[in-house]
């Protein structure tokens, strides 16, 4: 069988249009991501010695690590003055101040505020918001217990061990992460790579009349297309995988830098309500699996609709028009409270931010299931389910069937 | 048969491309009808009455103009002013009704057109930015011409099947080099270019005739000639043209935009002889700059995508300020006429090329009498070319006794309002204790963009109205989410159980990959609504505008004519307001009827399950109480009172003389 | 008329897949032989003008066809390998096609797909869809679309391929009849296909001509080359790795075998009259061979 899978790999995916669209596409994603960075960051300009990138790597030093009053007070020592100075926009505008960081005061107060005092501000306070939301949380489960709503308790339940001691220790530069995790493009690039290297799986069979040959063969039928359903998983992974990697090593490329990695994901002001407690390291792994899954699945799914046809063109059209579907409806639903239509549809589970970035729970017989984990056995499930579909559906030796009735 | 009919035959009948023409037509026909929502919608809801100010103000906003609406605002504040005065003097008996019906009906006159003055002062505000270019004049249907500014997907997928098998059909039957050694391979593959670039060159143009002629049948498509900035979608565009010229370089490039696609996807088909890699290379070069670049990036290439957009051509320039640093961020620079000509002629050539190569390449070599080429003509060419929820379940509400003016109670909880917090609790009637109605945690925890706006209760459920509001915008690009959702949540107050009902995103600055995308005007109703109940068939949100009645089902909206400065009351069915003349009406929500109960007259009024108790200002505000019918009314009090409210248990008057409660059990 | 090619070269890469070709054409059938690979289709697209030659010239009664262009194509009917055609026509919907590709007048198109319809025995499957038709009724349609515009050149490729027996004799016959007054050239690499019905045999090895002459006078050069030798089981497995044998019969406990060599590989072995399988086994094993071996 590992022969088997091996053939059916390098027959369908080492072809050299498909290693090339690869480049193609890599290339594309780095550029798009290099475009980001110089887009958004305001610490594009440069390594002049009055240049944001400098003075923020510079007084980065002075407030990375753990977080403490002294840093805080020190912080807002600089920060407050210059608040003050700048209230009534009457302060100098020259931008060659010898007194400030940048040459401007306006200049240094943004720079502050925006990658210091405001992060710094919110990785304080966060703690005390998530301690009253496991406070309520408890105090609900209490009521909810009196009031026999089994599972409104149980979720109160969830939410406090979710929150209870929720904490950012320490200070970090988070504009990367942050625009890491809200990067979708590579999404497209994967679905378009993953397409076209899935449409061929079948349909080149019968494009060049291999389907028959298959048939007779003592490891034909249904034990190729076996082969074919793990070829074709293993491509989807590692298509999926590869663009993760690349989208994280050519942030920490473009913004020349890792920090934030180690940051827990609630760090990120759209993750503040994340169902996951965990780093945004461990996350871009998790989001990494997930996006796995709902590739897959949607692989899956696509395979069973090429099987029905001999060339690649409708097939190729009818599951990119599957694929546009998908999109729209997951991106019309990814703020719904209508849990549901996230959970059922795989293509949330590759923004996946939709899922682990909100505490939304799905009542599964009276328990309460975190979306994320509902949307996964969902697409392990239908995944099965296309996979059954295209295991038992596909073309078997006659004699074999017989046999197998016998 | 002719070799244009035989290869008519193969690509439109046996590759089924005409049903595939037809099939889309029909559907986005369809779609259309079905989809359309007008963008301006008051200026559809009150067309009448727009209409009515248009007359008066259609073309170029000039001085006289512009002092006459001016005008005509101060005249309606007046009249309401004096139409409130009337209605008190002669409720209260100090004038006769002559004189009073005279007065109103003079005041009526100013007020009749009032909803389609607010349209055309909107529109007024709107033309003030520039009179030199903005002209008056009914915009819905123009707009909706140029509303498609995303790329037409189903039009691309079309594409994508029409033109790849062009040749590689014959590729997958080996029939490319028999037709090469025919007398007329060069006539064959010409019949079937041109039949391949006349199809999609006719379903491009057939859906733009089907939108010009919806849009012209829908809403009208009144003065063409007025120039392209009286449309907000080319508010800031510096082009000199009218709306006709604009819409006829909109759908020229788009049919420009189509041919050139299916051009790339000729040429690649021919140089890479495989179905998939032809589709795939088609999309990725439409789809990876429409997705991966800034908007105004794309129209400066050279590839099918910006002429399938084509509306940014003449889009004026748009300019954001950074949020942080006050810098000003172009998010949009607008291109002029030279360099669109510039990269339309760009394209021609690239078009006319592929054309070309693809044509020699299914010609017998001693037809063309070339020499052997290695690929670097297609390398050279490809070199060249390198450079877009809701759900609604219907509530159960057979029996139930809506007051918007006064908060229920049912047997358990009392429902208060925080004017301070701006929130609403719960009040354990037994015990008194108050807790949050949105239970939730996080309800408000990390975001103060959340809300409870309004309440209705319909024991044992609660339904309260929640509002959304995400902001997370990064500079300027691909991160905005910002957008409002207005949702109703069914809570039950026996299980504490709840379930969202309806929910809606009523305006959106986000962006789908990239790609921005609204959400119109339809649903923005939503954020100004204060109250709401519902049945069965329909959704009534109150806003200080009027009533909108939402269709369970079909999601169609509907502005009730129904004034919303007193109560508005419902039992299941029946709407109960006070009219403009101070009338108790009912609205009957199955049959669409306005019937005002003629003779009772009322200040403020509240129902009940046995009728309407109101204030009766014929009578010294004295209280009164009528059937649903509006019959058998009779005097329950005689104090006058100030206001009457019913909170599903007892009847509360406020005394007009001391501002004492008085309680009726009904 | 008189077909000349005179070095035609065609090269992929870093191998020849044509080198210096050089030969000239009469009327009649000319089969061009040679293993898989040899360089017969890439001739044979160059001829028809699929391929464009990286040198040489083709002549056509002396006038090149590059200058001839559309009448040189007009001249010419060519059946490719394994053709697929439009699945979903009917035969004779094809032939009408091909009629109006190859600038045969719509009146006389109906007529002259009929004839041929009759020739090649398919008048009774013309309305039948192509991809109905079995393998030897596809390729007899393939003859006939060659056939249409009643070409003075016939080029077929691989016109046997798949056949039956009683087809290819069916086949073979088709091509005697059609060649009075025509140049056909013949690709195959099944000899008996040629044998018969060939004038001349143009051998072809990794892209070049090897030899070319008729059959006779093929078969007469490798007089003294060819031996029958009856052997025991070892003797003819000794043989059959060390000689090049053509043929091995068992007859009771004893092998007949029949070797090409240039001398006699063994006592007792019996030269015997050499047929034009054997020319091409001698001239297409795998040895280097000697280019300037040519007739």
């Amino acid at each position: 069988m590992i022969h088997l899978i091996r053939y059916e790999f390098i027959k369908q995916f080492c072809k050299r249009s498909l290693l090339a669209l690869f480049v193609v596409f890599s290339i594309a994603n780095l550029f798009k991501i290099y475009g980001e960075y110089r887009s958004y960051s305001y610490l594009t300009d440069g390594s002049g010695e009055g240049s944001w990138h400098t003075v923020h790597w510079q007084l980065y030093e002075d407030y990375k690590g753990e977080i403490t009053w002294e840093k805080m007070d020190h912080l807002l020592a600089i920060y407050q003055p210059l608040m003050e100075a700048t209230s009534d926009m009457t302060a100098s505008t020259a931008t060659d101040d010898p007194n400030t960081m940048t040459g401007n005061l306006y200049s240094d107060r943004n720079l502050l505020d925006k990658y210091f005092v405001e992060p710094m501000e919110y990785f304080h306070e966060y703690s005390g918001r998530s301690e009253q939301v496991a406070d309520k949380a408890r105090q609900n489960a209490a009521l909810y217990a009196k009031q026999g709503a089994i599972y409104k308790q149980r979720e109160s339940g969830v939410i406090y061990h979710l929150y209870t001691g929720r904490i950012i220790p320490a200070f970090a530069y988070r504009e990367m992460c942050n625009y890491y995790l809200n990067y979708d493009f590579s999404i497209v690039l994967t679905l378009m790579l993953s397409l076209y290297g899935v449409i061929g799986t079948f349909v080149s069979e019968k494009e060049t009349q291999m389907d028959m040959l298959l048939l007779v063969s003592p490891n034909g039928g249904r034990k190729t297309t076996l082969a074919k359903i793990f070829a074709v998983t293993i491509f989807l992974f590692l298509t999926s995988l590869w663009f993760s990697l690349l989208d994280l090593i050519g942030f920490a490329a473009s913004f020349q830098t890792f920090e934030g990695l180690a940051l827990p994901v609630f760090a990120i002001p759209n993750f503040a309500e994340a169902s996951v407690n965990i780093s945004i390291f461990q996350y871009a792994l998790l989001s990494a699996a997930l996006k796995c899954v709902g590739v897959w699945v949607i692989g899956l799914f696509w395979l069973l609709i090429s099987m029905f046809w001999k060339n690649a063109l409708l097939p190729f059209v009818i599951n990119f028009a599957l694929c546009i579907g998908l999109t729209v409806s997951g991106a019309a639903c990814a703020h719904s409270n209508f849990f549901w239509m996230k959970v059922v549809n795989p293509y949330s589970l590759l923004t996946n931010r939709g899922l682990l970035g909100k505490t939304e729970f799905v009542n599964l017989g009276g328990f309460p299931v975190l979306t994320w984990q509902v949307a996964v056995w969902f697409a392990f499930i239908a995944g099965l389910v296309a996979f059954s579909a295209v295991y038992f559906l596909s073309a078997e030796n006659y004699h074999r069937c017989i046999r197998r009735t016998k | 048969m002719s070799i244009l009919s035989y290869e008519w035959k193969k690509l439109m009948v046996l590759q089924r491309g005409l049903l595939y023409i037809l099939i889309v037509l029909l559907v986005s026909t369809v779609w259309l009808t079905v989809t359309d929502r007008p963008q301006n919608s008051a200026m559809e809801e009150y067309s009448d009455e727009y209409q009515w100010y248009l007359e008066r103000l259609d073309g170029a906003c000039t001085e006289e103009k512009a002092v006459w609406l001016e005008q005509e605002a101060q005249d309606i504040t007046e009249a309401h002013r004096i139409c409130d005065e009337l209605q008190e003097s002669y409720y209260s008996g100090k004038i006769t009704k002559e004189h009073y019906e005279e007065q109103i009906a003079e005041a009526g006159r100013v007020l009749a057109h009032e909803h389609g003055f607010e349209v055309a002062y909107q529109q007024y505000l709107y033309i003030c930015e520039n009179t030199k270019n903005r002209n008056f004049l009914n915009t819905n249907g123009w707009q909706g011409l140029f509303s498609a500014q995303t790329l037409d997907f189903p039009l691309f997928l079309t594409i994508l099947i029409l033109a790849t098998p062009v040749f590689c059909s014959e590729y997958s039957c080996q029939m490319d080099a028999l037709l090469r050694t025919a007398t007329q391979s060069r006539k064959s593959a010409r019949c079937k270019v041109v039949i391949a670039l006349c199809a999609v060159f006719v379903l491009c143009a057939g859906l733009h005739l089907i939108r010009f002629v919806f849009f012209a049948i829908k809403y009208g498509l009144p003065h063409g000639g007025y120039p392209i900035q009286s449309i907000a979608c080319f508010g800031d565009s510096t082009k000199n043209m009218s709306l006709w010229v604009a819409y006829i370089i909109v759908t020229v490039l788009r049919c420009f935009g189509s041919v050139y696609l299916a051009t790339l996807l000729l040429f690649t088909s021919v140089l890479v002889k495989k179905y998939a890699l032809t589709v795939v290379i088609g999309a990725a070069s439409t789809l990876i700059p429409y997705i991966g670049l800034a908007r105004q990036l794309c129209y400066h290439l050279p590839l099918p995508l910006p002429f399938l957009l084509a509306t940014g051509f003449l889009k004026g320039s748009s300019v954001v300020e950074d949020s942080l640093t006050g810098e000003t961020i172009v998010t949009f620079s607008e291109r002029s006429l030279q360099q669109l000509l510039a990269l339309l002629g760009l394209s021609a050539v690239c078009c006319v090329l592929m054309t070309w190569w693809a044509l020699r390449q299914n010609t017998n070599c001693w037809q063309s009498g070339r020499k052997s080429h290695r690929r670097w003509e297609a390398a050279a060419l490809i070199l060249l070319l390198l450079f877009s929820a809701s759900g609604c379940s219907s509530g159960k509400s057979a029996r139930v006794v809506f007051n918007s003016s006064s908060l229920s109670v049912s047997e358990t909880y009392n429902v208060i309002f925080d004017q301070q917090m701006q929130t609403y609790y719960l009040e354990n009637r037994t015990t008194g204790a108050m807790m949050d109605l949105n239970r939730s945690p996080l309800f408000r925890a990390f975001s103060d963009g959340e809300s409870i706006k309004a309440v209705y209760m319909n024991s044992p459920y609660i339904y309260y109205m929640t509002s959304y509001t995400e902001q997370y915008v990064d500079r300027v690009g691909t991160y905005n989410s910002t957008f409002t959702q207005v949702s109703i949540v069914q809570f039950n107050m026996e299980t504490f159980e709840e379930q969202v009902i309806f929910e809606k995103i009523t305006d959106s600055g986000r962006s789908l990959l990239g790609i921005d995308y609204t959400v119109g005007d339809t649903w923005m109703f939503l954020q100004n609504c204060h109250n709401f109940f519902f049945n069965d068939d329909s959704f009534f949100f109150i806003t200080n505008d009027g009533i909108t009645e939402v269709d369970s089902t079909m999601q169609h909206t509907q502005m009730l004519d129904i004034p919303t400065k007193g109560n508005i009351a419902f039992d299941g069915r029946t709407i109960y307001f006070i009219n403009e003349n101070s009338l108790l009406t009912a609205y009957d929500t199955k049959t669409h009827r306005e019937k005002p109960f003629q003779n009772i007259v009322v200040y403020d009024f509240c129902l009940t399950d046995q009728g309407v108790y109101f204030i009766n200002p014929m009578d010294s505000d004295s209280v009164y109480l009528c059937g649903k019918d509006g019959t058998g009314s009779q005097k329950i009090s005689n104090d006058p009172a100030l206001s009457v409210d019913y909170n599903g248990e007892k009847v509360t008057v406020i005394l007009k003389s001391d501002g004492k409660e008085m309680v009726f059990e009904p | 008329m008189e077909i000349t090619f005179k070095d035609i070269s065609k090269q992929y890469k870093n191998k020849y897949a044509l080198k210096n070709f050089t030969t000239t054409l009469h009327e009649g059938v000319y089969g061009l032989l040679g293993e898989n690979g040899a360089g017969k289709t890439t001739l044979i697209n160059i001829f028809v003008g699929i391929l464009c030659s990286d040198s040489g010239t083709i002549q056509v009664d002396g006038q090149d066809v590059r200058a001839q262009g559309k009448d040189f194509l007009s001249q010419i009917g060519y059946m490719p390998q394994y053709p697929i055609f439009y699945r979903d026509f009917t035969v004779k919907d094809f032939l009408l096609y091909m009629c109006t590709l190859k600038d045969i007048p719509t009146n006389e198109a109906e007529g002259r797909v009929l004839e041929l319809l009759a020739t090649v025995n398919l008048l009774d499957g013309q309305n039948k869809k192509i991809g109905a038709l079995s393998g030897g009724m596809r390729q007899r349609v393939g003859i006939a679309q060659a056939m249409l515009s009643d070409p003075k050149i016939l080029i077929l490729d691989e016109p046997t391929a798949g056949l039956d027996p009683s087809e290819r004799i069916r086949f073979r016959n088709l091509i005697s009849r059609f060649a009075q007054g025509r140049t056909i050239l013949l690709a195959t690499h099944i000899v008996s296909d040629v044998e018969c019905i060939a004038r001349e045999i143009l051998l072809l090895k990794q892209g070049r001509l090897l030899m070319q002459g008729t059959p006779a006078a093929l078969e007469h050069n490798m007089e003294g080359k060819v031996w029958n030798i009856t052997a025991k089981a070892e003797e003819a497995a000794w043989l059959t790795d060390m000689y090049c044998v053509s043929n091995m019969k068992q007859e009771s406990e004893s092998f007949l075998l029949r070797v090409v060599g240039d001398g006699c590989p063994t006592e007792g072995a019996q030269p015997t009259q050499p047929n034009l399988e054997d020319v091409f086994l001698y001239y297409c094993r795998e040895e280097d061979y000697d280019t300037s071996d040519t007739i």
